[in-house]
């Protein structure tokens, strides 16, 4: 897919509030985001959002591909990781990733959570 | 005024959550607005102690909080209260039910509409919440019942929730929490009311 076609070409390259955190947005753009355009690589929020970065947006991406996304952002948090849920209770690391890589309900949700923050965060960089 | 039935099943750590910000901060509010509590907690949230309850005279609202299912609402020890036609229709006809649950919006509260239940409120997908912060969460979400207790409409009771849920939303973002912010939006996404349709009820229904 060429990257005239695709949703991050068109992103706005935005300036960093300098109210904002320095250490918050640094960490925001090195956060896996997307694909390149190879689709084989990983790219970075910042690479995303790069108009002179080939990439793929979320849209573009296989749920192949959004499933290992999803997975590569959850190895990158740290081991204290938890998300809550009612029902299935508190999700740790570990199992986070084991249910989005089984694509279970709880798998959905979290994916559902990190497209959710990706969406927002490439709005707001 | 009425009755509610209130059931918490709290036998496990994040009901026990739920459970405990409920007891604490929502049931005090409908009663102190003239409502009775028929409380359901812990081992007592069970279809034999819930069922004759809902069917008494009096009771306008069922409300709690528990592991749910696309098709039933979950009591004490994995024991199923509700599941789709598996309860007398008199138990909700006349009624107004609040989940804070899983998933249980999808066909359970439809279910419940096409057996009399003036609205249906909850969620359709599973509820998150951030374990270190989870009051925000459950705040959000009793709002509703704040104004259902306070005589809005269904409608404008979960309207008013909405609002509280965009601005907890923006406000954690503002606070550097992105991903919490997240969970709380996936939520909200995900809650229905008669505001999405009329298979979740009537969103002029009020609370006597």
């Amino acid at each position: 897919m060429s990257k005239s076609s695709g949703g991050s070409a068109r992103l706005p390259k935005r300036r960093r509030n300098r109210s904002q955190p320095k250490k918050s947005t640094k960490s925001h753009g090195n956060q896996h985001a997307g694909y390149h355009i190879d689709g084989l690589k990983i790219a970075t929020l910042r690479e995303v959002l790069d108009p002179a970065v080939p990439t793929m947006s979320l849209a573009e991406l296989t749920e192949e591909q959004r499933v290992n996304l999803v997975v590569s952002r959850l190895q990158k948090e740290p081991d204290n990781f938890r998300i809550g849920i009612i029902g299935p209770g508190t999700i740790d690391k570990t199992r986070a990733i084991a249910e989005v890589q089984a694509r279970s309900r709880i798998g959905r949700t979290i994916m559902e959570i990190e497209q959710n923050l990706l969406l927002h965060l490439a709005k707001t960089i | 005024m009425s009755t509610f039935i209130a059931i918490d099943s709290s036998y496990a750590a994040d009901i026990q959550a739920a459970s405990s910000y409920r007891e604490k901060y929502v049931y005090p509010v409908y009663q102190s607005k003239g409502f009775a509590m028929s409380p359901f907690f812990g081992p007592l949230a069970r279809r034999g102690f819930v069922a004759p309850a809902a069917m008494a005279q009096g009771v306008s609202l069922l409300t709690g909080a528990g592991h749910g299912t696309y098709s039933s609402f979950i009591g004490f020890n994995f024991e199923t209260i509700y599941a789709v036609d598996g309860y007398s229709p008199q138990e909700v006809s006349g009624k107004i039910v609040h989940f804070l649950s899983c998933e249980n919006a999808q066909q359970l509260g439809p279910n419940f509409v096409q057996n009399g239940c003036l609205a249906f409120i909850g969620y359709d997908e599973n509820f998150t919440f951030d374990p270190d912060s989870p009051d925000s969460f459950f705040k959000c979400d009793a709002q509703i019942d704040d104004g259902l207790a306070n005589g809005l409409k269904v409608g404008d009771a979960v309207a008013q929730a909405v609002d509280l849920f965009r601005q907890t939303i923006a406000d954690l973002r503002a606070q550097g929490n992105a991903r919490t912010a997240s969970m709380l939006e996936v939520n909200l996404s995900h809650l229905r009311s008669p505001l999405d349709g009329s298979q979740w009820g009537d969103p002029d229904a009020v609370l006597v």
